[in-house]
């Protein structure tokens, strides 16, 4: 029987798609965590932001995908970076001449 | 007689030699993708009219005794995901169907001024898969079927570069990688897939799915073809701002580079053919002065930050499509749902996730110890190309190191089979440092012939 991954599991492994298989051995090693509650309301507030209703099949994919998203901002937080005033993202400056209208 | 599966260093000598024109060489491989190709959905679209266009004033070189050099009046196709001047661009998406750009990607411009014949355009997982495909026909060309058995599936996102490659319809092609794109289907297709260090390639004209992790680079059939595209597509761009100024040299420089090896776990992957061409590998390496020392990346989720990466950035830079009405045309509804939860990305994560590439340089400490990683590409062959891609990737393994998040260059060559699929393993390398990946992977090409198997 395959051990089941996520989709976005699947992604970081293959396709766009990850060859990354993700997460260090020894988180890997550790029992997966469930994915994080999503209410009616978090999904009705994604499909708002489209132009239409979604449809049956990808409403039901829906949620799995807004679980698959909050559990990447809930992995993240496991991974505490230091709070920072030093450069981080950069925006080089370009001399005017070097910019095109 | 052309061999559809001539390397584009035989073409070229036959070209010189006046054996085959440039004009012959295109039709021969134009009917080759009118069939093999289309069986296996590879194709986007044909550009007869302007690859014979091409291939006449490449003719006219020769007959003059003024070709351009060693890619000059060979054939090459492209991922769906470069502009070409006046053809279709439709990024595999059913939903940018009509979509035309009046200009060609810098990649595309620098084949052709080189002399190549560009030939078609090839299919691609829909936008490259930005929203979490899980299937196979995930793009408008239906599923890619990979070279070797028309039951699997060619790897993606860049499909058709793959399958069209390894079938003999193109001497080489141009793929793209965001995590995976290039090494994927030159895994399961049998190929040597390069792909450059971030910066190498300008992406002036290519689709983006991620500005921060995107390259482009060639599939082809032996390191060698893949090098001679590379050094012509690779260099500054004033349209690509992160192109690098410093000149790309995959001239070889110092000793023979020490290779490290990561832990890798073949008996839970269920993978033994896998085990066994990679010891194989090592060996054969060894026997060319390589030597070998165990390496570990430092442990940081490095996956996590791809994964919000694609997130912010695909939604940001396809966000008018996801909210326009032909969003839903996508032929994947796994797309279609992540699409649209990954609009819902905090911007607190995305830089968390953009400051995390600045802590994971800490990855950089193991060139210390030596100067590539040697790992398989995937634990397993193509798998099928029917049901959820999701199910079937459960015991492939992959790269789960920080390289596409710090966008080192890399090589997918084909090192054994399983059940007669072709197995890849990818040697990467420090940033600027492409030659190292070549270097390795000629000297492995020499010495062994995984790399001349054809899939008939």
């Amino acid at each position: 029987m395959p051990q089941r991954i996520s989709r976005r599991e699947l992604v970081r492994r293959t396709a766009i798609g990850a060859v990354a298989l993700a997460t260090p051995a020894t988180l890997r090693a550790q029992t997966p965590t469930p994915p994080p509650p999503v209410s009616d309301e978090e999904l009705l507030t994604v499909e708002k932001e489209l132009a239409k209703p979604l449809n049956p099949d990808a409403k039901k994919l829906l949620k799995a995908a807004v679980e698959n998203s909050k559990g990447n901002s809930i992995a993240r937080k496991k991974y505490r970076l230091e709070d920072c005033s030093e450069v981080a993202t950069v925006y080089p400056v370009q001399p005017r001449e070097k910019v095109k209208p | 007689m052309i061999s559809p599966y001539s390397t584009v260093g035989e073409l070229g000598k036959a070209l010189r030699a006046k054996k085959v024109s440039s004009v012959e060489l295109a039709r021969f491989y134009i009917a080759r993708l009118s069939s093999k190709g289309k069986e296996h959905n590879a194709v986007a679209e044909l550009t007869e009219d302007l690859a014979l266009k091409q291939a006449k004033a490449a003719d006219s070189r020769f007959a003059s005794g003024n070709p351009k050099g060693a890619l000059d009046g060979i054939p090459f196709g492209v991922k769906d995901l470069l502009a070409t001047n006046g053809i279709p661009t439709r990024w595999g998406s059913p939903g940018h169907s009509d979509q035309v750009f009046h200009f060609d990607a810098t990649p595309v411009a620098r084949l052709q001024d080189a002399g190549g014949v560009l030939i078609a355009k090839l299919a691609m997982i829909e936008l490259a898969g930005g929203g979490n495909y899980d299937i196979a026909g995930a793009s408008a060309s239906g599923p890619g079927l990979c070279a070797w058995d028309k039951t699997k599936w060619a790897g993606g996102s860049s499909s058709g570069s793959g399958a069209a490659t390894a079938l003999g319809c193109v001497p080489y092609s141009l793929g793209s990688e965001t995590a995976g794109s290039i090494v994927c289907p030159s895994s399961f297709n049998g190929l040597t897939g390069f792909r450059p260090g971030y910066g190498r390639v300008s992406r002036h004209g290519a689709m983006a799915l991620c500005w921060t992790l995107d390259r482009i680079g060639p599939l082809a059939r032996n390191v060698e073809d893949a090098a001679l595209a590379l050094l012509a597509i690779a260099g500054q761009d004033e349209n690509d701002p992160t192109t690098f100024k410093e000149k790309l040299s995959l001239r070889q420089r110092g000793p023979k580079p020490k290779i490290g090896l990561l832990k890798e776990d073949f008996a839970k992957n269920k993978a033994q053919a896998c085990e066994k061409a990679y010891h194989e590998t090592i060996d054969a390496l060894k026997k060319q002065g390589y030597e070998f020392v165990d390496v570990e990346y430092p442990k940081m989720p490095y996956d996590v930050a791809i994964g919000i990466i694609v997130d912010a950035e695909g939604t940001s830079a396809h966000e008018n499509f996801i909210r326009s009405d032909r969003f839903q045309s996508m032929a994947d509804q796994h797309q279609v749902a992540g699409l649209a939860a990954a609009l819902e990305t905090k911007a607190v994560d995305y830089l968390w996730a953009m400051r995390l590439k600045q802590e994971a340089l800490k990855a950089n400490a193991i060139w210390q110890k030596c100067d590539a990683v040697l790992t398989p590409t995937f634990y397993h062959g193509a798998p099928p190309a029917v049901g959820s891609l999701n199910d079937s990737f459960a015991l492939y393994g992959g790269d789960s190191g920080p390289s596409n998040l710090l966008g080192w260059p890399a090589i997918s060559f084909m090192n054994g089979l399983e059940d007669k699929l072709p197995l890849g393993i990818t040697v990467m390398a420090p940033c600027f440092r492409e030659d190292v990946c070549y270097r390795i992977v000629r000297d492995y090409q020499r010495a062994t012939t995984w790399h001349t198997l054809r899939p008939e």
